[in-house]
């Protein structure tokens, strides 16, 4: 469990994913733990990957605190509407939805461009939701402007949604949504996605733990652990990993457990 | 005489995110120190004391992100940015409810 939080936490430092896609189907394919109670836990080390976050100032200077604050209305508003259903679909449902989820990250994984959207500081102007930042790429002051907020509202209620009933932080919709579709900058959509997983996570945990799906704290606490680990693991590992390697490993992955869910339950 | 600093004296957004990254290390820091007491605990047979340490840890891992929450809010008021200010407080009351549920036994 140790190991699989490690895995989750690394991740989370290399790709910035909460680790959920990988804890889910560790604990419930793995370990044969019932799905609901995989989400649960995963969910813990969603809390714990974003504390790790939180506590690192580098993801600071990049969140774009108004967009994430108005972007939470919404992830939060579907993760209590997630967490308000949860004791009435059946397990097997969650799972083929997971298998769904599974595929469509897999496929973003490999076709999408790592769009930058930066521009220089002087150059445009960046709006109520735009910002600048200091870019590390090109070592110079950068410029963005949000575009389409619809597109990043839907997506968030949908990543709430995704997170109260499969475990995860949300993030696999939110990042490709906001660089792809709105204009933010990977660096800065990662860090505000990072900043959100775990506030939306929260009403996923605590209906979660009403409904007694945390039961084996034990259990939580090790893969809390392994997250922590993990997640330090990963930002020393940053500088040396082929991030587009790891990328192409994590999709293969994920399509072998959209394969596991849907086809061979 | 000279005149005090208001640097160090206002609360203004710099020193807000300051604190927030200060409490986030603590938070942190607690949540790792609660996480492995209790997992040491369990297998020298302090099995309700561990379950308690676990617990306060993963209540402490639900409150962490609901404080970021609170101090955006405080971040975006010092700004006079009432807007996203109002969408924190929004979401400040959200999950608000959802712990006040956890408490009474009620859905979330």
């Amino acid at each position: 469990m140790l190991l699989a939080g490690v895995a989750a936490g690394s991740l989370g430092a290399l790709l910035g994913l909460g680790g959920g896609i990988i804890l889910v189907p560790l604990l419930n394919a793995g370990l044969g733990m019932p799905f609901s109670e995989a989400a649960a836990i995963s969910l813990v080390g969603v809390l714990a990957t974003s504390a790790s976050v939180s506590a690192a100032s580098a993801s600071r200077r990049l969140l774009n605190a108004r967009l994430a604050a108005l972007l939470l209305v919404f992830s939060v508003g579907g993760a209590k509407v997630g967490a308000g259903v949860l004791d009435v679909i059946p397990d097997a449902v969650f799972e083929k939805i997971f298998g769904v989820t599974a595929a469509v990250v897999a496929i973003a994984m490999v076709a999408r461009l790592d769009k930058r959207n930066v521009k220089s500081a002087a150059s445009l102007g960046t709006g109520v939701l735009g910002g600048q930042f200091f870019d590390d790429d090109t070592q110079l002051d950068a410029a963005y402007r949000v575009r389409r907020l619809p597109l990043a509202a839907g997506s968030s209620v949908g990543a709430g949604v995704l997170a109260s009933f499969l475990g995860i932080g949300g993030g696999i919709l939110v990042v490709p949504a906001l660089n792809s579709w709105c204009g933010v900058p990977i660096r800065v959509a990662a860090a505000t996605s990072a900043f959100m997983i775990g506030v939306t996570a929260v009403p996923g945990v605590v209906a979660h733990w009403s409904l007694g799906h945390l039961s084996d704290l034990q259990l939580v606490g090790a893969v809390c652990v392994g997250v922590l680990v993990g997640y330090r693991l990963g930002l020393s590992l940053s500088a040396r990993v082929g991030v587009v390697w790891l990328k192409g490993i994590m999709a293969v992955l994920l399509l072998f457990v959209a394969g596991k869910y849907l086809f061979f339950l | 005489m000279t005149k005090p600093s208001t640097e160090t004296t206002t609360l203004g957004p710099g020193r807000i995110e300051s604190i927030r990254i200060g409490l986030a290390r603590a938070g942190l820091f607690l949540v790792a120190s609660l996480l492995v007491s209790g997992l040491v605990l369990f297998p020298l047979g302090y099995v309700d004391e561990a379950t308690q340490v676990l617990q306060l840890a993963t209540l402490t891992l639900i409150v962490l992100p609901i404080m970021g929450v609170v101090a955006l809010l405080a971040e975006e008021a010092s700004r006079r940015d009432w807007v996203f200010a109002g969408a924190a407080l929004l979401v400040v009351v959200m999950l608000g409810l959802s712990l006040y549920r956890l408490w009474s036994g009620a859905p979330a």
